[in-house]
């Protein structure tokens, strides 16, 4: 090793990181994705090729002047942080590596409901982070009342009452709450649960990830998950302060204005009070004031951000 | 038992402070002392180590997460075990981990600035915040657990090949980072 003392450093530095920073690792679930086979990758690309000389076909051929509205036109006033693409190698928090990589699927009625994992309390810490509480102790909101008990595990998409697509065996009470409906509670048993069984929280596509944010009836999504929403170094022209933030709850779906049923952004910092911006007419984005800690001579410091949020079409 | 009420037990000089700490941080300290050093005796040398210094260092210190603190006075063993035997080459899981490490050493800047430890790990902390949520999960899960990139790269579903790329980007801007502040090892 050409410099095995600065490297013995490093691995002391490393050392020395937050506790928060090893306990959110200690904890991190990872979703792991299925294989694709060769085959699709080669139909994907052939596909892709195809559209892309269609494309330069059609418009050498002055068919179209056609302008797709941009998403997000907003120019940077400085320059902005880079977008980062969504890595394919970055699976992005919370997806549990569940048997058969099947993430759990109930159908209620006709609604399926996705696996989001053990319904653990979460507190605020000392440091104004979010945390939540160890020891694999689990628990049912208020609110909740026993509807039914799951009816059959299958490897399929569940197509009767009740039923439960997962990789393994299971079994459980479903609770649901007509002040929640997009979201259900199973005290699940199974192998490697405790003999107790643990309460799993499921939610349907409504809920939209828990990333949505509500304004004059329209809803906007963060997407801090596929890392597509941009993080802006400056606001752009004409923006104006439409209000704060206020987070109603996991459970709920936003509908009043600046309502966000998410949490905490990146640094498990509360949303709740975080000022939103608008420009004035361009109901296609919102911007919400975001803290983010870049490093910088003599040591580091927060800088305001503006995370955009996009008009979200399901 | 909350980690709080398990310092309580070492502030009354509770006995069971060690079991209780045993019980619910022995798996961990294992796992670290397991990951760096790949000897099961010596791994195990290093967690009883660990306990007997819990006991000797709280109080007066008086730990927030025990977990983490733990794995720190773990990790600090580890080292000094390993620098004490390196000679005989054993512990090829920290020959893995400072080899990789070796890859974040900036290069000599015009303003150099010796880092003491603490600043160190301020300054890896910075970049560790700045990094998305998986990305800081990786780092930290590979050079301060320990785990083998097989064994992470199983848990993400990718091959170990595409993980590693994915490892020396990160380490890439770490080293970056560090020579953008001036700073020296």
């Amino acid at each position: 090793m050409k410099n095995e003392e600065g490297a013995v450093k490093l691995f002391t530095g490393v050392t020395g990181v937050g506790d928060d920073l090893i306990e959110e690792a200690g904890t991190a679930q990872v979703k792991t994705r299925k294989k694709v086979p060769e085959w699709q990758w080669e139909l994907v690309a052939g596909l892709c090729l195809i559209m892309l000389a269609g494309a330069a076909i059609w418009r050498w051929m002055g068919l179209t002047d056609r302008t797709l509205p941009p998403v997000f036109d907003a120019p940077a006033v400085t320059d902005p942080v880079t977008v980062r693409p969504p890595d394919a190698n970055d699976p992005g928090p919370g997806c549990d590596m569940l048997p058969k990589g099947i993430t759990p699927v109930l159908r209620v009625g006709d609604t399926l409901y996705e696996w989001t994992g053990l319904s653990v309390h979460v507190f605020l810490d000392e440091s104004g982070s979010y945390s939540s509480m160890g020891g694999g102790a689990t628990y049912l909101p208020e609110g909740f009342h026993e509807y039914g008990t799951i009816s059959g595990v299958t490897l399929e998409e569940p197509t009767e009452e009740l039923q439960l697509q997962a990789g393994f065996e299971a079994s459980g009470t479903v609770f649901v709450s007509e002040e929640h409906p997009a979201v259900v509670y199973v005290l699940m048993h199974t192998d490697w649960f405790p003999e107790e069984g643990s309460y799993i929280r499921f939610a349907s596509d409504a809920l939209g990830d828990n990333e949505l944010l509500s304004w004059q009836g329209r809803t906007y999504r963060f997407s801090y998950y596929s890392n597509a929403s941009p993080v802006l170094k400056a606001l752009p022209e004409g923006c104006e302060l439409i209000g704060h933030l206020h987070y109603v709850g996991v459970d709920s779906i936003p509908a009043g204005d600046l309502e966000s049923n998410r949490r905490s952004d990146d640094y498990a910092k509360p949303l709740e009070g975080r000022k939103v911006y608008a420009v004035p007419g361009d109901d296609r984005v919102l911007y919400v004031y975001e803290p983010r800690y870049r490093q910088e001579d003599g040591g580091s410091a927060w800088h305001p951000f503006w995370r955009v949020c996009r008009l979200w079409e399901r | 038992m909350e980690d709080s009420q398990i310092v309580e037990l070492y502030w009354r000089r509770d006995e069971a402070a060690i079991g209780e700490t045993e019980r619910k941080y022995g798996a961990l300290c294992r796992g670290v002392a397991r990951n760096i050093l790949g000897v099961d005796e010596d791994a195990e040398e290093c967690v009883n180590d660990a306990l007997h210094q819990a006991w000797n260092a709280i109080p007066p210190q008086r730990p927030d997460r025990l977990g983490a603190w733990l794995g720190r006075v773990t990790r600090n063993l580890a080292l000094n075990l390993w620098s004490k035997n390196r000679a005989q080459k054993r512990y090829t899981g920290m020959t893995a981990l400072l080899s990789e490490l070796e890859d974040c050493v900036p290069a000599p800047a015009t303003v150099e600035r010796e880092l003491e430890d603490q600043a160190l790990s301020a300054a890896i902390d910075g970049w560790l915040r700045e990094l998305s949520r998986a990305d800081r999960v990786l780092f930290i899960r590979r050079y301060w657990y320990g785990v083998e990139l097989r064994e992470l790269a199983a848990e993400r579903g990718v091959s170990p090949n595409r993980l590693a790329q994915k490892m020396f980007r990160l380490r890439q801007s770490l080293k970056h980072a560090l020579e953008k502040g001036g700073f020296t090892l």
